[in-house]
């Protein structure tokens, strides 16, 4: 009866990277939960839906870890939100987890692109 | 954040109302953008909010989720799961207050009766090191003489031992080593206490110098005694237990330092003992501690700091650290050889065991009370064990009951996407709240109930025990409340987790009702039978006390009022007492109401009579050497005041001087065990030597008396000889005055008291209380164990009713609509009603089959606590049995009433 929290409509997220997308969205500057959901949604080409039932656990966890902090604030709207902003260690957390992506996909690529032996 | 905000962040999500408050802004706050962005985007703004909904998913979910984050999420579902089980017990407050209450009893019985054991059996005392405590007896042919022995026997692996030594021994075995243990002594008696202006008697205990500080007792107020109290001619000194400071000053701390007159002699107060403390002999109460240097002032010609001939003094060591009994027990055997060779005077009998120390724990002090409650403590814990698993049963059952009536409702919460994981502990969680309820309701009646068991059982004397709830107790409780929330809070939640869904959401269908009949029938047989073990029990033990009630003493006890005067610890010794006791009666006598004043030298059904060797003048059968008699010293009109029947003779009189010939009144069983037959009156005897008491004087017989009770109506009639005071003025130690008064004996209290004190202020009387309740006390452990098996009897049936109601009810409405179809079919509504009652029958038939070879294996454990019933009486278990099948015919009533109203046609058209 219950339904997968990770069910994406487009393209199943690897383990780990919804964080890594949360921490590089907001490279750009203090955003809320909403504009993290739209801001990955934009950038991914409109390939992947955050699921808010996964969104906003990830984002309570990266706080609790220390690599992001937030801030209510006032919007132009004149409502209250919540902005997310990146840490100090939230920062090395994303150069880490960057780097470590690369090196990943780079070793992923090897093995898919090298030519079939007939 | 400041430092509690962070504090605050960390707190489960039912304390942080405030971020809980947050979360469901941020969640508002997205949902308003995204209705905000699609809106934007041309849709109204009613499909725009729903779809916005819509796409956010589960709001709750999604709460709960990001909560889960916040690191406490145990601890909050599992309060989640506490508030919704108390929403549930609440819901059923009758099915709450049943499963509590019975649960309550349960373990209240069980904690009660444990909290017994743990303070007469296992207990130490608070004292440093109590496994280095030790009691010394002594066991085998002591080649000292034996003039009087104050104290007791108690058998360690098949050897006697004694556990009282001559004062002279005593300071032999602690100077023998003293690198290897300490010893101290102790002795009690009574005394006469004068203390603000009133004389009672108290119960004291004498110490040597070093007990205190030996065992470790530190006193609550002042000082404890020290050795430098315990000198002859040393300032005369008192040290007050707790509950006597309690009793006589209020616990006034002001009387250390006060003096008051104990026998006579001005004695200060120095300290009060610590509440704990009680003494060394568990089941007694002391009210005063004086030094052992002042046995002198208790007025008792048994104890001697000098006589080699009189056993008096208890002793309790303390090893030193790394000591082993068996080194103290070496250096202590040389002693008893020192001492065997010092006393060449007995020496006569050889070829017997030697004289040997036997050392006994002595860390929760002497071993009587524990000796003699063990087997009664055993089987309240037997019926409190069997009281349990009934109410366990019971709680299964109802539980089980809930269950399947709770199916639907498990269906539907899990059709909608609990997690059964989750559900297994919501119900998990239920149960173990009731039994946690029932724990705490149970711990709670545990301390008054023990009191009132001990009351019931100790018969006259209120037995000195700290009960208390203390680590041991407490943790059986706990450790019962896990085990029984297990037993009865894991098969239901189980069955439900099992549940197919689909049919039980379907209203009315039979797998929603049924669950787990057949388990609840046996539930019920195994309880029926259970109760039927525990109502024989309650049968046999009922049967008991008739018959006990309807022994017959062996003389009248109506309106007799008894008490106790110990001439001896006011002052007066030898002859003296003879005389102001028979002034005593005398004046009683004359006391208009007061129709006649007896005196004996042991109370009539007390604890013991004194028992001695006798050898007959003129027997030359094969009886010497053998012959004993129990013996008591009268005075007055002893056998007319009492109504004991004189078959010959006559009765000792003004007559019988200490000048004239020695005489006697001798009973029935005497002149049958001695043949005397019929020339009994004027046959002579005399008391045979035996220790250093020297051969009697020839006694003649005067009279012969029909048997008395005398210490218990179980026993069989012993041989007594009684003899009258006149002539026998040193036997009468502690008198007990039987006086026969007009109806309500009690009333005469004051007249009595005040009669006593008009000859002397400063004697007072004791152990006041009527002849008849003299008797019933007697046998007051079979009356505990009656009403305890009675009581418990009852509950068990009463559970036993509301189980077997629930299944009979449950199964018929189960089959209406089979009963239906029968009766559209033509059955009579008495042979449908029969039906079921045959149903409840055959289970209650099967729970007495199986009670009745159970009863007969227990019952045969209690054999010794019946009288004049056997184990087996027919009586008492056709009576259980015919009980248990009017009460569960009583239980299957209702319900078989109700099948028996079933409508044909509605209940075919409602299917």
């Amino acid at each position: 009866m219950t339904s997968s929290k990770h069910d994406n409509q487009g393209i199943e997220l690897l383990q780990g990277t919804l964080d890594m997308m949360i921490l590089r969205t907001l490279q750009w500057g203090p955003q809320h939960g909403h504009g993290i959901g739209i801001a990955i949604h934009a950038n991914s080409h409109d390939a992947l839906r955050i699921e808010r039932g996964s969104l906003y656990p990830a984002l309570h966890r990266l706080e609790r870890q220390g690599w992001i902090d937030s801030e209510w604030k006032t919007t132009e709207n004149k409502q209250r939100a919540k902005y997310y902003r990146l840490t100090r260690t939230g920062r090395k957390q994303l150069a880490s987890e960057e780097s470590r992506w690369n090196r990943m996909v780079e070793a992923i690529a090897c093995v898919m692109r090298r030519p079939r032996e007939e | 954040m400041s430092f509690w905000g962070k504090v605050r962040r960390r707190l489960p999500a039912v304390f942080q109302t405030e971020r809980t408050r947050e979360l469901d802004d941020e969640i508002r706050f997205d949902i308003e953008q995204e209705t905000q962005l699609r809106m934007d985007r041309g849709e109204s703004q009613e499909s725009a909010r729903a779809s916005a909904r819509r796409d956010f998913g589960n709001v709750t979910l999604v709460q709960e989720d990001t909560r889960d984050t916040w690191g406490w999420m145990r601890l909050d579902r599992g309060l989640q799961d506490v508030r919704f089980a108390l929403r549930v017990l609440r819901k059923s407050p009758l099915f709450t207050a049943v499963a509590i209450s019975s649960l309550a009893i349960g373990i209240g019985a069980n904690t009660a009766v444990f909290s017994l054991i743990d303070a007469i059996l296992f207990r130490a005392m608070p004292v440093r090191h109590p496994e280095q405590l030790r009691l010394v007896f002594w066991a085998g042919e002591p080649k000292l003489s034996m003039g009087n022995f104050a104290g007791y026997a108690t058998r360690t692996r098949g050897i006697e031992a004694q556990s009282s030594f001559p004062f002279p021994a005593y300071r032999r075995l602690a100077d023998c080593a003293p690198q290897l243990f300490a010893l101290g002594g102790f002795a009690h008696a009574q005394l006469t206490v004068r203390a603000r202006g009133e004389s009672e008697y108290a119960a004291a205990f004498f110490v040597t110098g070093n007990l205190l500080q030996e065992v470790g007792i530190r006193p609550t107020l002042g000082r404890g005694l020290v050795p430098s109290d315990d000198h002859v001619g040393a300032p005369a000194v008192v040290a007050l237990t707790y509950r006597y400071w309690e009793r006589a000053f209020d616990r006034d701390p002001g009387v250390v330092g006060q003096t008051i007159t104990i026998s006579g002699r001005p004695v200060m107060i120095v300290g009060i003992l610590p509440r704990w403390f009680r003494g060394f002999e568990p089941g007694w109460n002391y009210d005063l501690m004086l030094p052992m240097a002042s046995v002198a002032s208790s007025g008792s010609i048994w104890y001697s700091l000098d006589r080699p001939d009189l056993w008096w003094v208890q002793a309790i060591a303390r090893l030193r650290p790394g000591v082993t009994e068996e080194q103290a027990r070496a250096a202590m055997t040389k002693v008893f050889r020192v001492t065997e060779a010092n006393s060449p005077e007995a020496a006569r009998r050889s070829g017997r065991l030697p004289w040997i120390p036997i050392l006994l724990d002595g860390s929760a002090g002497t071993p009587q009370l524990r000796e003699d409650a063990i087997s009664p403590l055993m089987l309240m814990q037997s019926v409190a064990a069997i009281v349990l698993l009934i109410t366990c049963a019971n709680l299964a059952n109802l539980l089980l009951a809930r269950g399947a009536a709770r199916s639907r409702e498990i269906a539907v919460r899990l059709a909608i996407g609990a997690g059964r994981s989750r559900l297994l502990r919501q119900f998990a969680t239920e149960s173990l709240l009731t039994a946690a309820a029932g724990a705490a309701l149970g711990l709670a009646v545990a301390p008054p109930f023990a009191r009132v068991i001990l009351r019931m059982a100790a018969g006259a004397e209120p037995l000195a025990i700290n009960i208390g709830l203390d680590g041991p107790v407490v943790l059986l409780t706990i450790a019962i409340t896990l085990v029984t929330s297990l037993a009865f809070g894991l098969i239901p939640t189980v069955r439900a987790s099992r549940l197919e869904l689909s049919p039980a959401l379907k209203e009315g269908s039979s797998a929603a009702l049924g669950g787990g009949l057949r388990g609840r029938r046996l539930m019920i047989g195994g309880q029926v039978a259970v109760s039927m073990v525990l109502l024989t029990g309650a049968g046999l033990f009922a049967r008991t006390l008739v018959k006990l009630s309807a022994v017959d003493p062996g003389y009248d006890p109506s309106r007799i009022l008894t008490f106790t005067v110990d001439a001896a610890s006011s002052g007066y010794q030898g002859p003296a007492a003879a005389r102001v006791y028979e002034q005593i009666r005398e004046r009683l006598e004359t006391t208009p109401t007061i129709q006649a004043a007896t005196i004996s030298s042991i109370p009539l059904m007390g604890e013991s009579v004194g028992n001695a060797p006798i050898v007959l003048a003129d027997d030359h059968s094969s009886h010497a050497g053998e012959a004993r008699a129990d013996y008591l010293v009268v005075a007055g009109h002893f056998f007319s005041t009492l109504g004991i029947p004189l078959l010959f003779g006559r009765e000792p009189d003004g007559r019988d001087t200490p000048a004239s010939p020695k005489v006697a009144v001798v009973n029935e069983a005497f002149v049958r065990a001695y043949s005397f037959g019929r020339n009994a009156v004027g046959s002579r005897f005399r008391f045979a030597a035996h220790g250093a008491a020297q051969p009697g004087e020839l006694i003649e017989v005067a009279g012969v008396c029909k048997d008395v009770r005398h210490s218990s109506l179980r026993y069989a009639f012993q041989p007594a000889i009684y003899l009258p005071l006149s002539q026998n003025p040193d036997g009468m130690g502690i008198a007990t005055f039987e006086v026969r008064t007009l109806p309500r004996p009690l009333t005469f209290t004051s007249l009595v008291r005040r009669a006593v004190a008009d000859l002397d202020r400063g004697l007072p009387i004791g152990d006041v209380r009527t002849q008849e309740d003299q008797i019933t006390q007697s046998f007051a452990l079979e009356r505990t164990f009656a009403v305890l098996t009675g009581a418990f009897g009852a509950l068990a049936a009463a559970l036993v009713v509301i189980g077997l109601y629930g299944v009979t009810a449950c199964a018929v409405a189960r089959r209406t609509p089979e009963l239906g179809i029968r009766m559209a079919l033509g059955a009579k509504s008495r042979e449908v009603s029969w039906m079921v009652l045959r149903e409840s029958l055959s289970m209650t038939a099967m729970g007495i089959a199986t009670g009745i070879p159970a009863g007969l294996a227990l019952t045969r454990l209690v054999r010794a606590s019946l009288y004049a019933v056997a184990p087996s009486d027919p009586f008492s278990f056709l009576l259980a049995a015919a009980l248990m099948l009017a009460v569960a015919t009583a239980a299957a009533w209702i319900p078989a009433r109700r099948a028996a109203l079933t409508d044909a046609a509605t209940v075919l058209r409602s299917q």
